[in-house]
């Protein structure tokens, strides 16, 4: 073996270690060790734990299922409904629910108090009422409002990767707008109905912001878990609410491999990812969808007008101007908050999307079976509380070999590894579009697996890694749950300290940073889509060289 | 006339694509619009089966006129270039599918489509998945989906061209079989001569949005009305403005003081095509192989009658 070889393959060796070590440490571990730990120390058992706590369970279960329908209906309706519109208001309205994306979580709980708390905008000022806006209600509610979006967003994916001709084909046997919906467009969207059904039910299991915030008197087991840790320290008892959410979560996770792979092979063909032309409004579908959709979409335009207008607004006098105040209150907050929230997230994104690569690189280019298993392990974040992740990590670094927890690396380990979930799906479907034969060719000339990382693997998936860095940029923007429990007081992130200010009442700072982390969302997402646009340009120029010459 | 088709326009955006077409189809004829990529074939379909707004002009079926009719209202149906069968059903259900929307019962309609079903010399294959089928058999299934709710007219737009040579062959058959069978009437749009001459009754030629030439197979061989037609149709040797000979017109004589020269010859098994320079001009030759080749090089005796555009031969 020449002494180039030689080198690429100890290199290739180290890689595949490196990320191997890394998956198991860092997602399987602790994953294992709350499991074994919370299972086997002293203190109350599970099942005991279970007998004393089936309230919570059942409160949970109960608004869990009614969001988890709520927000189907609403989501299939306004899925659906996108099938009339014109491409230039499809394209509107998707701007509008990806807005939902880079907000944080319970951005709705904040709107929903700012709108019909006590001193609401809506509830008090408009109608001059004074309710108690606090109980289950309001977390379905909002739950439903923001997991409507997530969901519609998924859907509306594969509502456009319907082949227009098979719709067309539907309406030359002489299928009307009903009929096509019936036949063709429901079938084809059910296996991603399944899954986002399933998240979210897990996801509402599993949110424990929206019942910290709007919950009130009403006791869930998510924030009961939360609870346990913040206000009295007891990990013991959090760790048994969570492998209590773990349950379902688990047969969930199950389920949506099995869908999810379904999703993928419900098109065959070519996607022209337009709908053929917009289904005619008539029928009895199209209203019910039109109504379905207006009002979700009237909740939203809500939801983030009343968080801008608290946001740059003070209200004198009962009327609102115009003011600085909000984001001179919210300076004492924030500090040096808002370059460490967008540094630790700008790291995760980057290693996050890399260690995916590498994983669907092995996997997938390399064909190695046990690397397809590390990707199974480390899709587990994507699907279990979040809470849990971060519980983990306290069980499993509080004491040597790794004893991590208060540091910095903690918080930046656990959001790269929470990254991977979903990174490597997106890394999948960009790894996906390079053909096996560009990795043969380069081992036939002569070149090595450095030489086919350099020259083919990152140059050919470029794009998918930024729109991995992206996602995984916003995703720790907006995350709370697995590091709720891991941050120590100085090392604050921006969604924290928003949970924070929420709970203390500071409604109109929480409005501030909500903005801020929309902000910075969107105009990473703009640099994002700027780099590809420019590096798009200059690939052009460069095929059209030759002929210029 | 079956189908009528007058002053048929369609514009993007300002770009005229269609220019003024008509043209008629007689019951139970295949009418075959031919065409370059691009000429407009497949947006004449589409303003036809109604997915495709016409700007100008009305289409008449069987004495209605359904210019402004929904494609799901008008009695036509699609036979697509991607076949478009519904993964999520089997092949019974895809063939019932269009039976829905007629007043027939479930039971008939399931007779009905185990009828097409022995018709398309598929009956093992009723419950099967659609991705459990081969290309040609979805192709078979497509065709039968769209023959069975019996339309007045049934469009098929490239519907072999995903398939490989062999079964093309074996599809232009079945095609013709079950048109003859079902006494459909029928457009069948392809790009590929060999298919129009072996499907349609009658060949509309299209360039560029116009209708160069409609007529027999063997009209637009024999006696093309324009340059366009005459170069898009089969080889040929241009002579002037308005003479041509083709190259299998042409009958080459050994002879040693011939006045044309072999200077190429191409050997493509049942035939022979050779390149002769003759009279200062180069002339494409074909001649069956009946044993005897010349050789390169060699003098022939060159004779051949002038045909014309636009003129009977």
């Amino acid at each position: 073996m020449s002494k180039k070889h030689l080198g690429s393959f100890i290199i290739d060796k180290f890689v595949y270690l490196i990320i191997t070590l890394s998956i198991l440490i860092f997602i399987l571990y602790p994953y294992l060790s709350i499991f074994v730990q919370s299972l086997s120390e002293t203190g109350q058992k599970i099942t005991d734990f279970w007998s004393e706590n089936f309230v919570l369970t059942q409160h949970s279960v109960v608004v869990a299922l009614i969001t988890m329908v709520l927000s189907l209906i609403f989501s299939v309706a306004v899925t659906i409904n996108f099938a009339f519109l014109s491409k230039q208001k499809q394209k509107i309205l998707r701007l509008f629910l990806l807005v939902t994306m880079v907000s944080p979580p319970f951005v709705t709980s904040l709107a929903y108090i700012t709108l019909f708390g006590r001193r609401g905008m809506i509830t008090h000022d408009l109608l001059q009422l004074t309710i108690n806006p606090y109980g289950p209600q309001g977390i379905i509610l909002m739950q439903t409002l923001s997991f409507t979006s997530l969901n519609a967003l998924v859907l509306i994916g594969l509502l456009k990767k319907i082949e227009p001709s098979m719709i067309n084909s539907a309406r030359s046997l002489g299928a009307k707008t009903d009929a096509i919906i019936k036949d063709v467009i429901f079938p084809l969207l059910r296996p991603g109905i399944v899954v986002v059904t399933l998240i979210s039910f897990i996801r509402s299991l599993a949110d424990f912001q929206t019942s910290t915030i709007i919950g009130g008197s009403f006791k869930m087991l998510a924030s009961e878990g939360y609870f346990a840790v913040i206000s009295f320290g007891d990990i013991h008892r959090a760790a048994l609410i969570n492998l209590t959410l773990a349950i379902p979560a688990l047969i969930g996770f199950f389920l949506y491999i099995k869908y999810d792979r379904d999703i993928s092979s419900v098109h065959h063909g070519t996607a022209s990812g337009e709908l053929g032309i917009p289904l005619s409004k008539k029928g009895f579908i199209f209203p019910i969808t039109a109504v379905l959709s207006l009002l979700f979409y009237l909740a939203l335009l809500l939801q983030y007008g009343s968080i801008i207008i608290n946001a740059i607004t003070v209200k004198n006098m009962g009327h609102f101007q115009l003011s600085w105040q909000p984001l001179i209150a919210s300076k004492i907050y924030l500090n040096d908050t808002i370059f460490r929230t967008i540094i630790y997230s700008i790291i995760a994104g980057l290693l996050g999307s890399l260690i995916s690569l590498f994983i669907i690189y092995y996997g997938q280019v390399r064909n190695s079976k046990w690397m397809r298993l590390i990707e199974m392990i480390g899709t587990f974040p994507y699907i279990l509380p979040g809470t849990f992740f971060g519980l983990g990590y306290l069980y499993a670094f509080s004491k040597p070999p790794l004893a991590i927890t208060g540091t910095t690396a903690i918080v930046v380990i656990n959001v790269i590894f929470k990254q991977v979930a979903f990174a490597t799906k997106a890394a999948k479907a960009s790894v996906n579009q390079v053909h096996p034969i560009y990795f043969q060719t380069v081992h036939d000339l002569g070149g090595t697996v450095l030489n086919e990382w350099n020259d083919v693997f990152f140059p050919m998936t470029k794009q998918g890694f930024a729109l991995t860095f992206l996602n995984g940029f916003i995703s720790t923007m907006t995350t709370i749950g697995s590091i709720i429990f891991l941050v120590h007081p100085g090392q604050n992130l921006m969604t924290l300290v928003m949970f924070d200010v929420v709970q203390r009442g500071e409604y109109q700072v929480a409005a501030v940073i909500a903005c801020m982390i929309i902000l910075i969302c969107v105009i990473m997402a703009g640099i994002v889509f700027l780099l590809i646009h420019l590096s798009e340009r200059s690939k052009k120029h460069v095929s059209l060289s030759p002929r210029l010459n | 006339m079956f189908l009528s088709v007058h002053d048929l326009t369609k514009k993007y955006q300002n770009k005229t694509v269609l220019h003024s077409l008509s043209f008629d189809v007689q019951k139970n004829e295949i009418l075959v619009v031919l065409g370059p990529s691009g000429c407009g074939k497949s947006t004449l379909l589409s303003c036809l089966n109604g997915f495709t707004k016409i700007d100008q002009g009305d289409i008449k079926l069987d004495n209605q006129d359904i210019t402004e009719v929904l494609p799901e209202n008008r009695d036509i149906t699609t036979v697509f270039q991607s076949y478009n069968l519904f993964p999520h059903m089997n092949v019974l259900k895809n063939l019932m599918y269009g039976l829905k929307f007629q007043k027939i019962s479930h039971a008939d309609a399931r007779k009905k489509a185990l009828q097409m079903l022995k018709l398309l010399q598929m009956e093992p294959y009723a419950d099967s998945r659609i991705q459990e089928l081969s290309g040609g058999q979805q192709q078979r299934i497509a065709l039968g989906r769209g023959l069975i709710v019996e339309p007045k007219l049934l469009l098929l737009d490239e519907p072999f061209s995903n398939l490989d040579e062999k079964l093309r062959l074996k599809m232009r058959q079945e095609l013709r079989r079950l048109q003859k069978e079902l006494n459909m009437t029928m457009i069948f749009v392809t790009h590929d001569q060999q298919e129009a001459f072996a499907i349609g009754d009658r060949i509309l030629l299209m360039d560029k949005g116009h209708i160069q030439q409609i007529s027999s197979g063997k009209e637009l061989y024999t006696n093309p009305k324009n340059t366009f037609v005459l170069k898009f149709i089969g080889e040929t040797n241009i002579l002037s403005d308005d003479d041509y000979v083709r190259p299998e017109n042409i009958h080459l004589t050994k002879s040693n003081d011939g006045q044309g020269i072999v200077e190429k010859v191409f050997f493509q098994g049942s035939t022979i095509d050779y390149r002769i320079k003759y009279n200062g001009q180069e002339f494409q030759v074909t001649c069956l192989n009946n044993g005897k080749i010349f050789a390169v090089g060699q003098r022939v005796r060159v004779d051949y009658k002038i045909a014309q555009l636009g003129e009977p031969k």
